[in-house]
This record gives C-alpha cells, structure tokens and sequence, in this order.
C-alpha cells in the first residue's frame, strides 16, 4: 500500500529551502482562515453566477450543416477557415 | 454579469497575458524571498489567481455578450528572427480559451484554498504555493499560446512543474521515483511532439505569409487550416505527410493526458500532495493533451480537412485507454489510485469525443470533468487527511457519518462521473458514445461497456470508503473549512454545467420519435463554434436509455457487493488461484503488466545495450583516440628527436635544401 505521507511530515522541514520559512503551524481558526472563507464565497458567487447568466443568454436561432466557421482577427476584413468536425 | 462596461470588457480582452502574468510573478516572488512567511506566500499565490478568475471571467462575459465583437484576439510579438522565418509568442483569446482560462483559474484557487487546509502544519507550505502559482501559470501560457513551438514552451514548464510537485515529499523514495518517472515517460511524448512540430514546420515554412509561424489563427488565410490546404495544393504536403506528422504530435498529449502505452507515470503521481493531484488530474497538465488536439485539430484531418487516419488513431487510442483504465480501477484498494485511473479512463472518452468529431463534446466533457474529478480528489485528501494518511479502502467504511461534507460531494461526484441522468458527466458522456455509436460502432460499445465498468468501480469505492462499518483504527473526522468549502463550491458545477450543453427543447421532439441528427443548438455547442458553426444535434434518447440502464448495471452490481454483500464475484475473482478468472483478476490488479513489461524491456534490454554501447563508445572510441593520439605523438617525438643534433653544417645543409626546394617548386608551379 503506498501513503500518503502528509501525515508523516507534518512539520518537519527537508530541504534547505524550507528552513527559511517558518515551521510552525498555522492555526485553525487564524485570520487566514477568516480571509479565505470570504475569497472562497466571493469565487463561488462570480462562478456559478456566471454560469447562470451564461445560461439565461438568448442562443442562436438554429444550426448550420456542418462547415466553416468565419472568423477574423481584429481590424481585419478577411476570415481565416476554421473546419468544424469533419464527420 | 461583473459589473462593467463595454469598454472596461475590452480592456480585458486586450489584457489578458496579465491573467499569465500574475502566478508567475507571485511564484517568482515566494521564491525570491516571501517564503520565509506563510501568510505572504499564501496571500500572494492565492491572490494571483483569483485576479486571473476575475480576468477570466470578465473575457467570457466580453465574449459571450459581444462585447467584444471579433471571434478572437491575438498579439504577438517577435521571439527569434532569423532570414526566413520569425517566431513569435504572444496571446490568443478565443471562446475555447476563455472557457478553459475559467476551467484552469477556478479549479486552481479552490485547490489553492485547500492546500492552506491541508498543508498548513507542513514545513513546505510556502515552497508549495509557489510552485502551484507556477505551475497555474505555466497551463494558462499553454492556453493563451498562439502558436505551436510557444505551446510547446509552456507545455515543457508544465511538465517541470509537475516533476517538482510530485515529487514534493521527494525524500519518499517512492515519490523521488514518481517524479521522475513522470519525467522521463513526458520525455518520450514531448520529443515526438517537437519532432512532429519541426516536421510540420519544415514542410509549410513557405505558406505562413504575415502570419504567425506555425500559428493556430490568422489573418487572411495563415491559420492552421488554411495553411495545410495551401501547402497540399503546392505539393509540399500530402493526406499521408500530414498523418505522420500529426501521430508525431499526438505522442505529446499521450503522455502529458496518459494515454495508453504512455500512461504509466500518472497512477505514480499520486504520490504528490493530495491538493496537487486534484490539480494535475482536473485542470492542467493532462488537460494539456485535450486541449492541444481540439486547438491544432486541423492537423489531425486531411488535407481537404476530411476526417482521416489521424482521427481514429486518437479514437482508438482513447478508446483503449478508456476501457484499459476502467478494467484497472475495477481492483485497486488505494482510493487515490482508483481515481487516477478514472481520470485515464476519462481522458480516453475525451480523445474518443475528439476521434469520432464529437468535438464539442470532447471538450465539454474536459469541462465537467474538470470540476467533479477536482471535487472526487479534494474528497479523497479530506478523508485521508480525516484518517491521518490512511489511503487504502479495506480500513475505512463507515465515513458518512463522521465526514457528511466530503461523503455528500464523493457521492454527487460519484453520480457525475458514473454519468447518472441530471449530473453533468451524463450529457458529455453521452454526446460522446452517441458521436461514437454512428461513426465507429465497435468503439461506441466499448465506451458503453466502459460507462457500465465506470459506474461499477466509483461506487465500489463509495461503498467501501463512505457506507457499512468502519474498519479502521484512526479516530476519523470532518476537515476544517478551509478543506470543505472548497468542496462544496465544487459540487455545483459537478452537477449543473451538464446543462449548458443540453437544450431541453430537445427532449420533445426525441420523445415524438425526431431524428437526433438535427436540433436546436444549446450554449455550450453555440460558444465554442459561434451561430454560424456545425449542425447542432438533437436528443438521442435511445443512446440515453441504453447509457442509462447500463450504468445502473454498474451501480446495482458494486451494491449487490460491496453494500448488501449478497453477490460475490468479487471473492471469486479475487480468491481464485487458476483459470479466467484468476488471469483476469491478475490482469486487472497488476495494471494489465505495463509497469512490469517496461521495467523488464529498460532493466533487460536497455539498460544492458546501454552499457554495451557504452562500454564501446568509452572504452575503444573515446579511450582508443585518447591514447592512440599519444601514441602517435610519442612516435613522432622518436623519430623527429634525432633532427636535433647540435650540428651546424647539418643545420645549414637543411636549409639549403629547403630554399633548394621551394625553388624548384616555384619553378614547376604553373604562372599565374
């Protein structure tokens, strides 16, 4: 069975680099924890609500048999071919 | 959506290298000293990426709402000039970018949230953020990349990343030889893929005009696909040129998305940090291989742009893997290894999706994928953090109980994956075999088959780790929030993004009996190939009802299993000493011997022709020129040694011979 070995190395620093940073852990309810709740509901709001906005957006009135798809590059007037799914 | 306007949309659009930027800078800067605080590295890591969902974010809704009103966004500028030819590097947003500029930054700040969770009494927390920004930044360069030799930059960066993450814990003997087993495995693909690029340059190098070289879009006529057909007509490529070079290319993404035979390193990546896992697995690196062949896909078609060889050799390739992987997981008893093998598994449906030109739903399925199987690993390292690093499902059961957060998103990520009707797994996956189904039946079954064997060995592990009795000896419990909220922003996607693929209208006309070779477009087909794009597809609800009963087959076996215990296959595979079964089980437990074939072919064949070689190469060629000039000298020394005799009328005889001599010469020697 292989582990995990988070467990294993809680606090144990193995590498010179390491030794520079500080080894002490980071308590539970620390200000971080606090900061990173209110990021995590600030990202969850603008993801899913973007989701939902995405979804209420009219879609195009119907499809196309299968070919191209003009595009341009901005201030260009000419298309580049861009191949749909051949089959 | 964000509140902004028109002009603050464009800025955006115009601005999005600082979306790449931004991780880059914050690793940077962790690396060049912010370490030596965890809040700092913490705060700047995550920071930068949550900057780059915002960024993301406004792109899309600039995109989606026409704000922006081109198709795409490119700016280049020059990286290495020579008399023919100037690479560049710059930025290329179009709608399959922006969506995956989404995927990458959302899945990596919820991992990076998770991470301060799970890493936060580990001694290399900052070192870790740093790399993570690193890595973040590196798979958002290979999406902005508007080109392949600037894609094949930042998929190298990936890959170092990944080396470093993986190999975090790298005084484990066992995680020192994952990373660089992943390494040198990538090695393999990576070369194909830049020897398949230089092929590919060398024989359009003539037709890219004021283009970027090698570039995916351009202006009149220098785009991926217009260049193969101009370089066809020239007669500098050919239907069989252009399929050789894409199988070159297409070594890259099997090994960076672990497609069979290259898919060894990715089960051995596991030994990284949970938070890592979920990242490589979900939103970068093996995504990377996805991405590659629906962003250069005109290289994987004829000439003409007709589906060609190239196609079915990525179809049948997913489909092996697919099927391959499924067999493996159907065994496995470390819950981290049983999803890495779902997520090799699931990248085969993607590159069947891709094979069989069900390319959106290739790409929509990398998109769901992307939040359940983030979703199933941040799970897996709550319930191993709960069970302090106990990793196999024989010691665990029973965790509903003492861990409702993480049981309630294994199950919803569960029914996702398993392509339960209403989750999001189920409207990709069925796009796919359904595309598969009508162009290449035999691998439409298989991929069937292996939905069944998906639903079977998800919830075998749901089973085993979440329901009965515990079975273990650690005093399990409930991660802190900074690990379980991430996992409850997850479980939305996980279950709703099925529907920006799907338009219920459908559903009508498919029940009345409608053909499902046409129908009304949904978002998702609509964004990714804009209004003018392919026919859109209606409901199948044949293939619906098939996928349907056959994933409850899966489910109702590992149920008759592994919750009410009443059918017992299982131990009789499992305890089986001969015959089919027994081979079969084997066959499934030992991962189908690839690890034991390679590591036979490296230790008995390569490894001695190596030392052969170089025993050759050193010994007689090398040592052999070494002494043999010497020799040579010493020999000479010998000889011209007795020239140098003191004498002066000797002395003097010698030059009288030599300007005698160069006398005669100029004498003979023709006048000019």
């Amino acid at each position: 069975m292989s582990s995990d070995s988070h467990a294993d190395d809680q606090g144990h620093g193995h590498d010179s680099h390491d030794a520079h940073a500080s080894s002490e852990g980071i308590p539970e309810s620390s200000l971080q924890d606090l900061i990173l709740k209110g990021v995590t509901i600030v990202a969850a709001v603008a993801l899913i609500g973007s989701g939902f906005w995405w979804k209420m957006q009219p879609l195009p009135e119907g499809g196309h048999e299968a070919g191209h798809e003009q595009s341009h590059e901005p201030g260009q007037s000419a298309g580049q071919v861009e191949h749909a799914p051949a089959h | 959506m964000l509140p902004l306007s028109v002009e603050q949309l464009k800025w955006f659009v115009e601005h999005a290298g600082l979306i790449v930027a931004a991780p880059f800078l914050a690793g940077f800067l962790i690396i060049m000293g912010m370490r030596a605080s965890k809040f700092l590295s913490m705060a700047v890591s995550i920071g930068a990426v949550a900057y780059g969902l915002f960024h993301s974010l406004a792109i899309f809704q600039a995109l989606v709402s026409h704000a922006f009103p081109d198709p795409y966004f490119q700016q280049n500028i020059p990286w290495f000039t020579s008399s023919s030819f100037t690479l560049s590097v710059g930025v290329l947003v179009d709608n399959t970018a922006a969506l995956m500029l989404i995927v990458v930054t959302s899945v990596s700040l919820l991992v990076q949230i998770y991470t301060h969770g799970y890493m936060r009494d580990d001694a290399g927390y900052s070192r870790f953020y740093a790399y993570l920004s690193l890595f973040t930044g590196s798979m958002l360069g290979l999406v902005v990349s508007t080109n392949l030799f600037q894609m094949y930059g930042f998929w190298e960066l990936v890959g170092v990343c990944s080396y470093f993450l993986i190999g975090f814990w790298w005084h484990k003997e066992s995680a020192a030889k994952a990373c660089m087993k992943a390494f040198v495995v990538n090695r393999i693909g990576d070369f194909g893929f830049l020897i398949g690029t230089l092929t590919f340059f060398l024989y359009t190098k003539d037709f890219w005009g004021a283009g970027p070289v090698l570039g995916f879009v351009g202006p009149n006529g220098t785009d991926l696909a217009s260049v193969i057909h101009k370089a066809a007509a020239a007669g500098a490529l050919n239907d069989s040129l252009l399929c050789f070079i894409a199988c070159l290319i297409f070594m890259g993404p099997m090994a960076k998305s672990a497609q069979f035979p290259l898919h060894v390193w990715l089960p051995d990546a596991m030994e990284g940090p949970t938070p890592i896992s979920a990242l490589i697995h979900a939103a970068t690196m093996v995504a990377a291989g996805v991405y590659l062949v629906a962003r250069a896909y005109p290289i994987w078609l004829n000439c003409d742009g007709s589906a060609g060889t190239a196609l079915t050799v990525v179809a049948s390739i997913g489909a092996i893997t697919a099927f391959m992987a499924a067999t493996i997981a159907m065994s496995q008893y470390d819950i981290k290894r049983v999803l890495a093998w779902s997520t090799c598994s699931q990248l085969g449906y993607m590159f069947v999706g891709l094979g069989v030109g069900a390319f959106t739903g290739g790409i929509f399925h990398l998109f769901n994928h992307a939040f359940f199987k983030a979703m199933l690993f941040l799970c897996s390292g709550a319930v191993i953090h709960g069970l302090h690093g106990q990793q196999d499902i024989r010691e665990m059961g029973g965790l509903k109980k003492s861990m409702p957060i993480a049981h309630i998103c294994f199950l919803i990520g569960t029914l996702s994956i398993s392509g339960f009707p209403l989750f999001s797994g189920f409207f990709s996956k069925d796009e796919i075999i359904g595309a598969a189904m009508v162009h290449h039946p035999f691998i439409g079954w298989l991929m069937l088959l292996t939905a069944g064997m998906t639903a079977f060995y998800m919830f075998r592990l749901y089973f085993m780790t979440f329901t009965g009795e515990y079975r273990g000896s650690a005093h399990p419990h409930e991660s802190s929030a900074a690990m379980t909220w991430p996992l409850l922003v997850l479980a939305v996607p996980s279950i709703l993004t099925g529907y920006l693929g799907f338009n219920i209208a459908n559903l009508q006309p498919a029940l009345a009996g409608a053909s499902p070779e046409h129908g009304l477009p949904n978002h998702f087909a609509a964004f990714i190939f804009g209004p003018n794009g392919p026919h859109f597809e209606g409901a199948n609800v044949t293939m619906m009802g098939i996928s349907i009963a056959v994933g409850l087959a899966g489910f109702f076996i590992a149920y008759l299993m592994y919750l009410t215990r009443t059918l017992h296959f299982n131990k009789t595979f499992a305890e089986s000493k001969e015959g089919m079964a027994n081979l079969i089980y084997n066959m499934s437990f030992n991962k189908w011997y690839m690890d034991d074939l390679y590591f036979g072919i490296v230790d008995r064949v390569l490894l001695p022709t190596y030392k052969n070689v170089w025993t050759f190469v050193d010994m007689v060629i090398v040592e052999g020129v070494v002494n043999g000039v010497g020799l040579i000298t010493m020999s000479i020394g010998e000889v011209l040694k007795y020239l140098q005799n003191g004498r002066g009328q000797y002395y003097a005889l010698v030059i009288f011979a030599a300007v005698a001599g160069i006398a005669w010469i100029s004498y003979i020697l023709p006048p000019h």
